[in-house]
């Protein structure tokens, strides 16, 4: 049940009704049935493996308080945090490990090779094992108490909008949404169905629009050289943001509905002027996750290294998120590539700052930002490739055989629709431009009477209408 | 919240108008709710192009059929669309469904058997065949166009395909403009025609492998009319002699004559591509595939009337 699937919108539509309907102390029940529901109707079986991931994480928290052993305790802690990564782990690297163990052994003659598990990956489980992670490392530091009611604490892992592909949310930001009663608010609908609409459109007219050339360039790399390449090199970029923060937009849509927010994944990340700062605007729910429970407690428990801490916890806080999206050698070095930068930020910080000062403020900024963008668009190349042969022969074959024509090559099938997903983008490139200047548009557009909002909705129903295609799973799903 | 339901119902009112318009236009009597404009009107305007072709003539058929189903049918692609129903009504004194659809590969002409055979005990079943289709390289199916609707049904809201047609219904209705459904190719000249039936020939043998799966789908669906008593018989319509010779040109005469062994080792076969003199006439076909309305005509009352098959068309000796 796809975000923008019409079962999707038909199961919305019924539960909000339910769930404004019942006396609002059942309503943190009817979200947690709605959200197995919602689980159950992508795989039955996934709803029992969610419910006992959940009791494991419930009983640890209740546990690590009412332990009063410091031993004890910490025995307790990393037992369930060893469990919560194994099991992660063995769904999802299991076999990526095999692989290369293979890979060795074939090295030495006669030497058997370990078979592969066929297993099926739990949906989202990268996700929830985030969260869970987080919650436990939390009531261990003493910072948060554990949640005693296992509705509310199943809900924060499985509720249905964030559960496929987060945000990854902060215990600490959901439960205290759950303990005062969750009354009617015209405003959560309205804001709700707002965030929905835009989520949605940045994802069909934009994010789909753009999707047939990067899948047909990384699905046969070999075939492209020159021109197709660089503008997938580009393309791929605005994909996977109007994809992601469309579906992360559609998320929060869905939660706000029900009066709950959800932490947001993205601020403006193309305006960001080092990768550093990228990092803190792009899937922020994730690096902000890896910064509180990796980056920190290693350079705290470091420092007497000194700088040697702070770029080693680089390094294994992107090698994290890297390998985070998946068991591909291009994970690695997607992670590798975003800690050497930082790291050379890092160091070069003073230095550059000395030169900056002497050049325009405005040509700072532009080149800044153009050099990130360019960043990330190289090291996407290991984010879309299948493997890191791929990925090595579309860089070096950026500029082969080059050509400059904008069709021929066979990738952009409908023109129309390619067209209009790059004008949009740049409608919403210019309404972040102008957010990032600190001009509030939205506020803008909602001070405006109703017609021309209204109008305004209805353009964007009619280009999702007109628009929409049959293609429309989402990138962060298979994470 | 009765102020944010008024309002949401406000909001709502041009969606309410969008699916009231859809209703009652209702380009496919999918919804067969009210029928304001003709089915005939209808079908003229699913018919217009080569895009609307297609899709226009599976759903059409899988609601009309799944609505009323017919134990006689006829099935195929583009060479056989233009039948009448009502032709082959009249002339056999029982009721019959066209279930031929332009565009359709084996795999879809499959489809639709299999549909037809689960709504229905079958009685006669005949069965266009081509070669241009009876290719290992030319595997593909376009069912979905169809079956898409019938399994969501709320994509007959959904898709703009849908909007269009029903606009052009009803600008067709309102103002009878014959160019709203006259497909192109009934105007384009002749030399036009020429040059996309040498592009299609190219398409459709491009690459060529013997189709080891069409011949077992086609097996298959003899088995079970061998099985359940359904007259099974197969039909390869005339063609202009210039795809005979470009045939032997690239060296696919020979498995056009295995293709017409294998259908008639399957069931009876008529076969009117056999070097009638109706194939040395360009004036008789469309293009080089596709026989003139009053060719068709005459080919119907052969098969399915009391004149007999025309000098020339085989029958058996493949």
């Amino acid at each position: 049940m796809l975000f923008n699937s019409f079962y999707y919108f038909l199961f919305l539509g019924m539960l909000l009704v339910i769930y404004y309907a019942v006396q609002y102390r059942f309503r943190n029940l009817i979200l947690l049935l709605a959200s197995l529901f919602f689980i159950g109707y992508i795989a039955p079986q996934l709803i029992i493996f969610t419910l006992l991931f959940s009791v494991l994480n419930y009983f640890t928290g209740l546990g690590l308080v009412a332990i009063k052993t410091k031993q004890k305790r910490k025995r307790l802690f990393w037992f369930a945090v060893y469990l919560d990564i194994g099991i992660l782990a063995f769904y999802k690297y299991i076999n990526f490990i095999f692989e290369n163990i293979n890979v060795v052994l074939g090295l030495f003659p006669s030497q058997p090779e370990i078979p592969y598990l066929s297993i099926i990956i739990p949906v989202g489980i990268s996700y929830y094992t985030f969260q869970a992670l987080g919650y436990i490392i939390r009531i261990n530091r003493g910072s948060e108490q554990p949640e005693k009611n296992f509705i509310k604490f199943a809900l924060y892992l499985t509720f249905f909008p964030k559960f496929l592909a987060g945000p990854v949310e902060r215990s600490n930001h959901f439960f205290p949404q759950l303990q005062k009663p969750i009354l009617f608010n015209s405003e959560n609908l309205s804001a709700g169905g707002r965030l929905f609409l835009w989520g949605l459109f940045k994802k069909v007219v934009i994010g789909n629009n753009l999707a047939a050339p990067v899948m047909t360039v990384y699905g046969d790399v070999h075939e492209y050289s020159g021109f197709p390449l660089l503008m997938v090199f580009i393309v791929q970029v605005i994909h996977l943001y109007c994809d992601f923060s469309g579906y992360t937009d559609m998320a929060l849509g869905s939660a706000r509905l029900f009066g709950i927010n959800l932490a947001d994944n993205f601020n403006r990340p193309f305006f960001a002027k080092n990768v550093g700062e990228f990092w803190r605007r792009w899937h922020m729910s994730l690096s902000s996750w890896c910064n509180d429970f990796i980056f920190s407690p290693f350079i705290v428990k470091y420092r007497k290294m000194g700088q040697k801490a702070a770029i080693i916890g680089i390094f294994l806080t992107f090698f994290v998120i890297g390998i985070w999206h998946g068991a591909n050698w291009t994970f690695v070095v997607l992670g590798i590539l975003q800690g050497i930068a930082i790291s050379y930020e890092f160091y070069t910080k003073r230095k550059r700052i000395q030169i900056a000062s002497k050049l325009p403020a405005k040509f700072v900024t532009f080149t800044s930002r153009l050099i990130t963008f360019v960043f990330f668009c190289f090291t996407l190349v290991f984010f879309n490739s299948q493997n890191i042969s791929d990925a090595a022969y579309f860089i070096t074959h950026l500029f082969s055989n080059f050509e400059l024509k904008m069709t021929g090559h066979g990738l952009v099938y409908e023109k129309l629709n390619f067209g209009i997903a790059l004008a949009a983008f740049l409608v919403l490139f210019i309404i972040e431009y102008y957010q990032e200047k600190g001009v509030d548009l939205a506020k803008w557009f909602l001070n405006r009477s109703r017609i021309i909002r209204w109008s305004g909705y209805y353009l964007l129903i009619i280009m999702i209408y007109y628009f929409s295609s049959s293609d429309s799973t989402f990138v962060y799903l298979k994470f | 919240m009765k102020k944010q339901i008024y309002k949401s119902l406000l909001f709502s009112i041009p969606i309410f108008l969008f699916i009231s318009y859809i209703t009652i236009v209702d380009p496919y009597e999918f919804i067969n709710l009210v029928h304001i404009i003709s089915a005939d009107k209808k079908l003229k305007v699913l018919n217009r192009n080569d895009e609307s072709g297609p899709r226009g003539n599976l759903l059409w058929k899988l609601v009309h059929y799944k609505r009323n189903p017919v134990e006689n049918v006829l099935f195929g692609d583009s060479q056989c669309r233009a039948i009448e129903e009502s032709q082959l009504d009249s002339l056999t004194g029982e009721d019959w469904f066209n279930f031929c659809i332009p565009g359709a590969s084996y795999e879809t002409i499959f489809d639709n058997f299999w549909f037809c055979a689960e709504k229905v005990k079958l009685k006669k079943v005949y069965m266009e065949v081509s070669f241009m289709n009876y290719n290992g390289f030319r595997s593909y199916n376009i069912s979905n166009l169809g079956t898409d609707y019938m399994d969501k049904p709320y994509l007959y809201f959904a898709r703009k395909e849908i909007l269009f047609d029903s606009w052009i219904n009803m600008r067709y209705a309102i103002s009878g403009n014959q160019y709203l459904v006259i497909n192109s190719h009934e105007l384009a000249p002749a030399y036009e025609m020429d040059i996309l039936a040498n592009e299609r020939m190219d398409l459709f043998f491009e690459s060529y492998e013997y189709p080891d799966s069409i011949f077992a789908g086609l097996t298959e669906i003899a088995n079970y009319c061998d099985h359940n008593n359904i007259e099974l018989v197969f039909i390869i319509m005339p063609t202009y002699k210039a795809l005979g010779t470009h045939l032997r040109e690239i060296g696919l005469w020979e498995p056009y004559m295995r293709f017409k062994r294998d259908i008639a080792s399957l069931g009876k076969l008529i076969d009117y591509d056999s070097g009638l003199t109706i194939s040395e006439e360009r004036q008789n076909f469309t293009d080089f595939f596709h026989p003139r309305k009053y060719l068709l005509d005459e080919i119907t009352d052969e098969i399915w009337g009391e004149k007999p098959l025309r000098e020339g068309v085989k029958t058996h000796g493949f």
